[in-house]
Parts: structure tokens; sequence; C-alpha cells
């Protein structure tokens, strides 16, 4: 899926926060970024499952980042945010912090991921974009919801 | 391989072809039934259906699905021409011929190296007898032909390593049967054995000879696919393995041991096997569409387990097997156009309407909003009507394809069965039809197999030789029923029996109390198969409990009721669609959950006081006492793993009398926990709110609020908090990342816009490992039974229709209990009803007739009991329902006795009424109950004797006979029964078993010895149920068995006995 650097010198990234790292998404994965949800617990499920929300009549996974990177839990949002992404024909909801801006990503500004960032796996990691005063992960969509 | 320029006429071409062989299938089938009277219309539509494959395959240059085509194409005109007779040999040929071109168009890529060989031989054959006007039974069809058997090189074996594209390649081998059956009558064994070959193409040729060298000192080869020749296949070829079909006297388990082969490498052909060659090799790919799996299916064991192996492993080849491609393919559906049309207008108004509210919402028109929302309520309820009708199918879907697998396998096995299909036209949601396809498939096969005795069976159990087998669809009560029916040999009850005990699932004990319906029922617990041999056909492994599994599964029940020698009745009930499903709403620790109504059986609410007597412990397991029954019980709480935010004292150990306490530590201990936890901040205050306000005897915290829900074979008790209402809800199913969640079926929204999850009765109690718990809890049960039954125990429903009047109901009596909104009440003729399951129940108050008090006009909600009179529902209203009691009361008959209420007792302290539902209906409905009352003509009254010891049951049955006009004699024990007995004359005796001093048993043993009685009609009327109690009665001498306080029917079984 991400392999396609040849296609075009740019990607497009969404950038939202996940505790103090700033990540992107490739927004061809993106559906939509969308806010104010109830989530409903799902006992018995993987940690890394918040719940599921109602987006639209649809039943969504909302994933928990910070589990995922085996962070410490997040400040408890009054408003939720999510990124919804498309997922081998699934919609997915990744609950993230806080949404900041989508971005124009020349490829060749994107280096290799060292193994270990911050203490998250390299393997949810495809690349660091460096922006002019930040450093952005570039997450592995597949990597990262893959069972 | 020819150019695809256009895939859309493949595509085309595929899709139409098959549609065309489905319907000759069935046409075929016509035809055979027919014989000599052929049906023109019908032979010319096969003719016709063939003639346009055979076009359509010429133009894509698909040579074998024409040459095939044109070869039955010439045996249709032959047919037309009546120049050939449709004998079931042609038929047949005819049959494998469109399956061999089912499978050549779903494989149309290879379909031109696909051996059709068989197929054209055997239809050539046919064309040229009857140019020779030969005698057809001569003609050697595909059964007489050499047997070729079909290995696809690589399928009969779990190939490890060196499987290529190339492997899979169809290699054929051919013996003639003889052959093979000259070596079986030696005693030999025959293998098709594989050996995988080196890389090194020097070291093939010298491999080969060496193994075959080896073979031939222990053994004979029949055939191989290299015969000397270097140029042999896998000589030539890398990766060919050589194939040999070799003949010796060694078992199949010895074989690993004397040569250098890998036991997986070896397939066994038994006599069996060569039997079922009979049926032409074609058939190998039709295994592959399950439902059609017909008795071939188990033909070449070579293919169908192993194809889908080799895609596993090696994923370069291509897909052959036909089902996976269909999979693949996405799902269509057939739409009606009219249907279609409907769906457009819908939409067309819903967009109108869609325009009307912004209009109206921008202009600020409160005034319009009103009309626009009924409006849209209006076209949302039909367009999703219209849209649901989208995906009913006829069953006839399924059903069709029975007509095959009956036709082969009554022909494999020798059997005269005719196949009736009725209610073909009944619907059913798509996803539904799709699943039950398997599990009827296997039903049928069973009644087929197992079910229906061959023709010598039924002759010399005086039966038509030829068995009847129905299958039967038709809707009830809001759901379709379906029913496969047959007049063979029914279950055998005795085996049945043993098998379950051999198997240790139920012990002996608990199935003497069961009645021969239960039992034939157990056959749906997983490992039991009857069969006493396990054929080809059925019993396979895939037992009933898979039946069971499925259907369930899909929200249905089945059913089995069998009678030895007569037959079996299987009943399967399913809902009409899966995408909505009516459920319970309840809910955990604030949370709602939604528990589908189909898995519900009923709500118990155990009072904090009673918890102590209703709830037990067996080792860490908790269960419920329900009459008389133990049933496994969870709190909702700990099956979903919440971790409990309330309970700060979350100690395992503690003993549950302690509830009262244990409660009240709950409620201080929470207010601890607010303090603490800022997350949990908002929803325990908001319990706190509940718990303030809420009164503190009703409140959910000091009861137990269960759901007894069935799991096909047992029940068990999920504790919930709260229980919400029932709701019809859409089903939608949860992400990938919660399928392995056991405990959840899937998720719906709710009205305000909240997700609620379906729980998983099954899974749940797959999590809790609820079956071993539910068998030692009946262990435990049936310990207890014996001290339990002996004594009689009225169970009584407490309510209120005023306040502070306390009511009671005889439980046995009621139907259902249902909670109503006092508006929906209405009044139509002078008579209260109100709309119920689709028509009216006709609704009455104990103070139209009895002088107690009112009801409070201002509740909103009342309860309605629902009891049936004359075989009519009817219903009584009430407003409050307090409980449910079970013991001994003493009925004061005197003080408030009158119309409507038969007696009073003391019940908690306070004096109950208790409700006479058929003297309610007495004093105002008089005709309704004149049913009852007919039928007495005689001058002189008969005598009747009632011998009861429970003062309680006697009122209510000397009540109830003398309103009819008999004369009731009474006795309190077997003794005095006799007494009565000897003085007066007695026309017919109604007898409890159960009683002091001398049981029903004893005294109905006393009265047959006594000559004068013999053919006196003794009745026992009691509360001790199942087969060996009633057995045991029987053989004393009573004539029939009714279940205590079932007015209509002891009623109509005095008349019978008197009459």
């Amino acid at each position: 899926m991400m392999n396609t650097a040849h296609e075009s010198t740019d990607i497009e990234l969404a950038l939202f926060q996940i505790g103090d790292m700033l990540c992107g998404l490739d927004t061809r994965h993106v559906q939509e970024i969308n806010h104010n949800f109830e989530i409903t617990p799902v006992h018995r499920a993987p940690d890394y499952v918040r719940g599921v929300i109602n987006l639209r009549g649809e039943i969504i996974t909302v994933i928990d980042l910070h589990r995922k990177f085996s962070m410490p839990p997040g400040e408890a949002h009054d408003d939720i945010q999510v990124v919804v992404v498309r997922y081998e024909e699934e919609c997915i909801a990744l609950l993230v912090d806080s949404i900041y801006d989508v971005v124009n990503a020349p490829r060749s500004e994107i280096s290799v991921p060292p193994s270990n960032v911050d203490g998250i796996s390299g393997g949810f990691i495809n690349g660091i974009y460096r922006m002019e005063r930040d450093l952005v992960i570039v997450l592995d969509l597949d990597e990262l919801l893959k069972k | 391989m020819f150019n695809i320029e256009d895939n859309e006429i493949f595509n085309d071409f595929i899709e139409e072809s098959l549609e065309h062989l489905d319907g000759i299938e069935d046409d075929l089938l016509k035809i055979e039934e027919a014989g000599e009277d052929i049906d023109e219309e019908i032979v010319n539509k096969v003719f016709r259906a063939v003639h346009t494959i055979k076009g359509g395959a010429g133009y894509l240059g698909l040579k074998n699905v024409e040459s095939l085509a044109h070869n039955s194409e010439n045996v249709m005109a032959k047919i037309r021409a009546r120049e050939l007779v449709p004998t079931p040999g042609i038929i047949s040929t005819l049959l494998d011929a469109m399956d061999t071109l089912s499978t050549l168009i779903n494989r149309h890529e290879k379909s031109n190296e696909i051996d059709i060989s068989g197929n054209l031989t055997a239809l050539k054959a046919i064309c040229s007898a009857s140019l020779e006007g030969g005698d057809l039974e001569n003609i050697s069809f595909p059964a007489q032909a050499p047997s070729e058997i079909s290995t696809d090189a690589a399928a009969p074996f779990e190939n490890h390593s060196v499987l290529t594209a190339s492997t899979v390649e169809e290699t054929l081998l051919k013996i003639e049967p003889s052959v093979m059956d000259a070596f079986f009558k030696q005693g030999s064994f025959l293998y098709i054995l594989q050996y995988n070959l080196s890389n090194d193409t020097d070291n093939r040729e010298e491999e080969c000879a060496k193994i075959i060298g080896e073979l031939k000192e222990t053994g004979d080869i029949l055939a191989a696919n290299m015969d000397g020749d270097t140029s042999s296949e896998p000589v030539k070829n890398n990766g060919s393995p050589l194939i040999v079909i070799f003949a010796c006297i060694l078992e199949n388990e010895l074989m690993g041991n004397f040569f250098d082969i890998n036991p997986d490498q070896i397939q066994q052909i038994t006599p069996e096997y060569l039997d079922q060659l009979v049926l032409p090799p074609v058939s190998e790919p039709r295994q592959a569409q399950p439902v059609e799996a017909g008795p071939v299916s188990t033909l070449p064991v070579f293919t169908e387990p192993s194809a889908p192996k080799i895609m596993e492993k090696t994923k370069t080849i291509q897909p052959k097997d036909p089902s996976t491609k269909a999979e693949q393919k996405p799902d269509n559906l057939r739409v009606n156009v009219r249907l279609l049309d409907t769906l457009m207008t819908l939409a067309g108004e819903l967009v109108l309407t869609r325009n009307q509210l912004i209009q109206a919402v921008s202009s600020r028109k409160v005034m319009g909003i009103d009309n626009i929302s009924q409006r849209l309520n209006l076209v949302t309820s039909e367009l999703q009507e219209a849209i649901m009708s989208t995906r009913m199918q006829p069953v006839g879907n399924v059903f069709n394809k029975f007509k095959r697998i009956v036709r082969d396998l009554s022909k494999n096995l020798g059997k005269k069965i005719d196949l009736i299909i009725e209610g073909e036209e009944v619907e059913l949601d798509k996803t539904i039809i799709e699943s039950i396809g398997d599990p009827l498939t296997h039903l049928v096969r069973n009644s087929v197999d197992h079910g229906i005795e061959t023709p010598e069976k039924r002759i010399a159990a005086k039966k038509p030789e030829t068995g009847i087998l129905r299958i039967t669809a038709y809707h009830e009560g809001g759901q379709v029923m379906i029913a496969i029916e047959d007049d063979g040999a029914g279950i055998d009850i005795e085996r049945v029996k043993e098998k379950v005990l051999s198997m240790g699932l139920r012990e002996s004990s608990t199935l003497d109390e069961l009645s021969d319906k239960e039992i034939a029922n157990l056959i749906f617990l997983p490992g039991m198969s009857t069969a006493k041999e396990i054929t080809d056909i059925s019993g396979r492994g895939v037992g009933m409990d898979v039946v069971n599994t499925n259907i369930s599964k899909v929200g249905g029940t089945v059913d089995i009721d069998t009678t030895p020698g007569k037959g079996s009745i299987i009943t399967i009930k399913l809902p009409l669609t899966l995408a909505i499903i009516p459920s319970l709403i309840v809910t955990v620790q604030n949370e709602r959950y939604a528990v589908p109504q189909v898995n519900m059986v009923e709500l118990v609410r155990i009072p904090a006081a009673k918890v102590r007597e209703r709830i037990e412990k067996i080792g860490s397991a908790l269960v419920m006492r329900l009459r008389g029954e133990l049933l496994p019980l969870i709190k909702l709480a700990d099956a979903l793993d919440i971790e409990d935010r309330y309970y700060v004292d979350q100690d395992t150990g503690e003993e549950f009398p302690d509830k009262r306490t244990f409660t009240e530590d709950r409620r201080q201990a929470q207010n601890g926990k607010i303090v603490g936890q800022a997350g949990t901040e908002t929803t325990a205050s908001g319990r706190e709110k509940r718990l303030l306000t809420a009164d503190r005897r009703t409140s959910p915290m000091s009861a137990y609020n269960i759901l007894v829900v069935s799991v096909g074979d047992y029940h068990y008790g999920l504790i919930v908090d709260q229980v919400l209402d029932s709701e019809e809800i859409v089903v939608k199913p949860v992400g990938t990342h919660l399928r392995d969640c056991e405990c959840y079926a899937g998720a719906s929204v709710q009205g305000d816009g909240k997700v609620a999850l379906i729980l998983d009765i099954i899974g749940i109690s797959n999590i809790m490992n609820l079956r071993t718990v539910s068998k030692t809890a009946q262990k435990k049960a049936s310990q207890k039974t014996e001290s339990k039954t002996t004594k009689d125990t009225q169970s009584l429903l407490l309510v209120c229709n005023a306040p502070n009047e306390p009511m009671a109901i005889p439980l046995d009596l009621i139907s259902r209990i249902e909670l109503c909104k006092t508006k929906d009440i209405k009044i139509t003729g002078g008579r209260k009803n109100i709309q119920y399951r689709g028509g009216p129940l006709p609704l009455f108050s104990i103070d139209e007739v009895a002088d107690v008090g009112s009801p409070d006009t201002n509740s909103p909600t009342c309860y309605i009991i629902i009891f049936s009179i004359s075989g009519k529902e009817v219903g009584i209203v009430m407003s409050e329902i307090i409980d449910i009691i079970k013991g001994t009361y003493t009925i004061d008959e005197m003080t408030h006795k009158q119309a409507g209420i038969m007696g009073s007792t003391i019940i908690n302290e306070e004096i109950t009424l208790l409700v006479d539902l058929y003297g309610v209906i007495d004093a105002l409905v008089p005709e309704w109950t004149k049913a009852l009352k007919s039928n007495i003509k005689d001058d002189r009254p008969a005598n009747i004797l009632v011998v009861e010891d429970s003062p309680f049951f006697l009122n209510q049955v000397v009540s109830f006979l003398s309103d009819i006009g008999y004369n009731p004699l009474t006795a309190t024990d077997g003794i005095k029964g006799l007494e009565v007995l000897n003085r007066e004359k007695i026309d017919i005796v109604l007898t409890d078993i159960e009683m002091p001093h001398m049981n029903g048993l004893e005294m109905t043993k006393k009265i047959r010895a006594d000559g004068r009685f013999k053919d006196l009609p003794i009745i026992a009327v009691t509360s001790l149920a199942g087969d060996a109690a009633e057995k045991e009665g029987k053989d004393a001498g009573i004539n029939d068995y009714l279940v205590k306080l079932d007015r209509e029917k002891i009623i109509a079984c005095v008349k019978k006995y008197l009459a």
C-alpha cells in the first residue's frame, strides 16, 4: 500500500497528535475526521480497542493509539476526536488527542524510520518526515490495524 | 488458452448458461417422471437451453462445452422425436452431462483441457443404440464403461514440498473395474501411491525404476503414469509425481513400513469406492457445490479435501475449485423491476419530504413540521419494508435441489421414495436461505438414508413399498416453519438412550423422566449419531448437532417428533429475517445490551429476601433454583469481564445469603469511590441519584433480575441490573477487531443514536464454561427431585388490581403475562380489548365481576394476564405484578367467596384473594364457557369420585365439576377413596398420585383387583410429570394422565370417558 513511491513525488499527510508525538497518515486512507462521539465500551475486546461508535448508522471500531503504542493513557477529553480510515473494506476510527493540519510532504523529505521512536515499535512507522520545526512520524496503517 | 478479449461477454455467457443449466436439471427430472408421456414443451425447453449454450460456446471457442452440448442436444432431439424413451438411465447420463457442462463453464479457461470423453461416449452410445434400434438396456452407460480414476495428480495427497502449477494438471489412469474386482476377490488391497521424485532429471528415471522394482516384489502394479518410457510425465517433468495403482496384500497401516513412502501419499481404493464409481467419473467437480453434495461427493475421496489445501500452500496455482471462485464473485441478487420502481418512487418521496423539511426549518415554520415528520415516518417505514422485501427469496430455491439429491440417493440405496414439496413460494431472507441449505440437505439425506426403509423392509412392515418424504414450508406466528416428514422407521428411542448413556451425556435417572419426544431431541447433542454403521451418505461425523448449531446461528430452532415404525417429523422454525430481530434491552453497570428474544425463555426476579433460598453455590459456580431445576447462573458483568466500579468488596468467597448486607456495603463503598476516581464521576453520580430516589424495596439493587436464556439443550440464568424494554433492533455487524469476542453477536443503534451490543448467548455460555456447570447442576437437581415431588405445591402469581389488595392466580392456568400501555386498551362494542399479536385480545377486569377495589386509572401501564378458555385467548387486566410464590396454602372458601373469587388465603401475612379466572369469564360472557357445560343431558348427573389430599386442588376440581352439572364425591386419600367407591355408585374416578396413607397407584391397583370395577375409568390428575411416572401409572391401571388444574383438559377427558 505504501510502496507506491514512484507514483508521485508528494504525499498528503493528515497530521494529528498522540501523546506528545506528532503523527501523520497518508490522506488516501483517511475517510474523514470527526469528533464528538459517545464511545460504547466493548468488554472482552483486545485492549487497544476503546469501543465502538455509531457513525451515521455504521458501527465503527475505535482504536486507542495510546494503548497500541503502549503509551500512558491520555487525558480524558469531553470531545472525542477520531480519524476515520478505510482499511480492508471496513471503516475504523483512530482515537487521537488532537487534529492538526494536512500537509504536502515531498517523498524525498521522508526518511527511513529508526527501529524505535520514543518507545514505539518501528514496525508501526513508515518513515519520519522532517517539517520545519517538528518531526512527523508517518504511520503504517496496515501494520497498525492488522490483527 | 484463448484470448479473452472481452470479459463481459464471457461473464454474460457464464451467467446465462448457468441459469439455463439450473432450469435444465429440474426439467430433466420432470421428463424422467413423465417417461413415455413426453411433455413436448419441457423437452423443447431443455433442447433450446442446451442449444443456446452450444451456440455461445462455439462463438467463444469453448470446444469441449460445444461438443458436450452438441451431443446432449442430439439425445434431446431423439427424445423429442420420440425415438428414445427417457429412461432413468438416459436421464442420469444427461444429468451428468449437465453437471460436467456446468463445471466446464465455471472453469472455462481450462475447459478445453478437461477430459469429457466419459460423457461423450455415454451420450453417443445412447444415440447410436437408438439408431440401431438396439436394446437400450445393453448400452454401456458410463456405469459400465471403463472406470477412470481421475486423479488430480497432486490432489489426493497432502503434498508438502514440491507442488508447482504443473503438478495440478490432471493425470488419468485407466483400469478396467473387472481387473480391480479380480484383485479384491483374491483378498488384495488396492492403493494409489504417489511418489515425489527428486529434482534431478538424470536421477528420476532411475528412481522410478527402483520404486517400480520394489513394488513389483511385493505386489502387482495395475497402472502407473510411467510405462518404462523415459519420456513419460514423471520422468520428463520436474515436480511431476509418480503415480502408481498398486495391488498387494498389505494393510494400509503396514504400507509405510514396507515402502519408502509417506502415509499421506497412500490412498486406498476400496470395493465400496468402486461401487460408487458406478456413477460416472465426471461427477468430481460437482462436490464443489456444497448444497448439491449428493452421494457422489464422497466418491473422489481424492480431490475434495486436498484441493483447497494445495491452494493454501502454493499460491501461484490458479484456483480450480469453482466454489472458491464463486466466493470471490460479489453476491448478486435478482430484484423484481416493479419492486425497484416502488423503491424509486419511495426514494423520490423521501427527497421531497426532505426538501419540505429543509424549507420548514429554514423558514422556522413550526406548523408544518408536524405534518412533515408524519410523512417522513410513513415514507421511511414503507421504504424499509420495500427494501426488506428485496432480500426475500422463496424457499423453493433450496427445496428444488432436493429433487435431484433424493433421486440420486434413493437410486443409490435401492429405495423407492416419493418426494413431495409444498410451500415453495414461502419467502425468507436471503441470508437465511443461504445458511439453511446445508442443514436441510443433511436432514433430507438423513431421512432418505436412515429414515425410509428399503422396499423389502417396508413390505415386511406392511407399509407401501414407496416411502414418502414430504418437505413443507409454511408461515406460523410470524415465523417460517419448515417440516421434513418421512414415513420411515422413525428414531429408535432405545438406541438414543443407550448412546446418551454410553457417552455420559445424561444420567439414566434423568432419562427416565424424559418423554420419548424429549429423548428423540437429544440426538441434537454433540457426539450423537445413531446410525449403526456409518454410511457415506450421512453420518460422516457431521452430526445433527451441527444442524442444530447452524439453524440456531440464524436464530432458528429444530424440533424432532418421531413415532417408531411410523416415521419422523423434523420441524425447523426460522425467523423471517435476520436483519431486524425482536430483542430485550437490558443494562449492566449502566451499559445497554440487547438479548435476542429467540434466546429468551423467561424473566425471573428474585427479591433480596428470597436470594438465600433461591440461589446456591456448586463449587464456585452459582446456580438458581427454578421450579425444581437448578440453573447455572452468571452475572452479565462477570461474563463481560467488566471491571466493577461499584462493588469495592469484590470478595467472591463471600457467601450469598449475606446479600442484604452486601447490598448495603455496596452503597456505602460507592460514595468513597466517587471521591477517589474522577473518571467515573458522571456515571457514578447518575447512579447515586437513582439510588436515592428509588424506593429501596423495589430498587433493582436489592433484587436480582435474571434472564433465563436457552442454549439449545440447556438453560442458564444471566443476572443483569435492569430490564428496560423489548425492542425490534436492526442488527449491524461489528468490525474485524471485535470478531474474536465470542460474547457479541453484533451491534445495533438505539433510538437515541447510542450503540447497544447484541449479546451472543451461546458465546457467553462457552466463555463461562456453563455446559459443565449445567451438568453438575442437573445431577444435583436429580438427586433432590425425589424428596421434592412427593409434596404437592401450588405456584401462585401474586398480583394487585387495586392498591393494597393482593390477589393470587394459579400459575398453571396462565399462558403469558404482558405489560401494556393503558391508553392502548380500547373499548369496542362495549367490550375492552387490545391489539395483540395481530388481532384483538378481549380484556376483562376483576372489578367488573367481583366486589373488589378498582385500579388506579391514571397509571400509564398495566399488566395483562393471558389465559385460554375454550381455545380462545383472553386477558385479565391487573395493575401490578408482585411475585410468583410456591408453597402449600390453606384456602378459606367461605369468607370471600363470590363471582370471580374462589376464596382467600394468607400469603406473606396478608389476606390474598384467589382469582377464579373461569369464574370471571363465566360471569361476564357466559356463552364462552357454555362449551364446557354442554353435553350433560342425563337425568342423573354422573357421580365422580375425586381423591385428592390437598384441599385447594380438591375444592378446585369439585367446584368446576359441579359447575357443569356433575356430582362430585370426595375423598382425601386412597383408603377413604375405596370406602366411597364401595358405598356409592361411581362413574369415573379422578385421583391424585401422591397422597398420605394410600397413594393413587396403590388405590388404582386395589380398584382394578376388584372385579366390579375393572372397566371403571380412572384418571390421574397430578403434578408428577414424566414418562416413567406415566408408564407406572398406566401399568397400575390408570386410563389417562392429566396435569392438575388444567380445567379444560380435565373436563374434556371426563366427558370422553363418560360418553
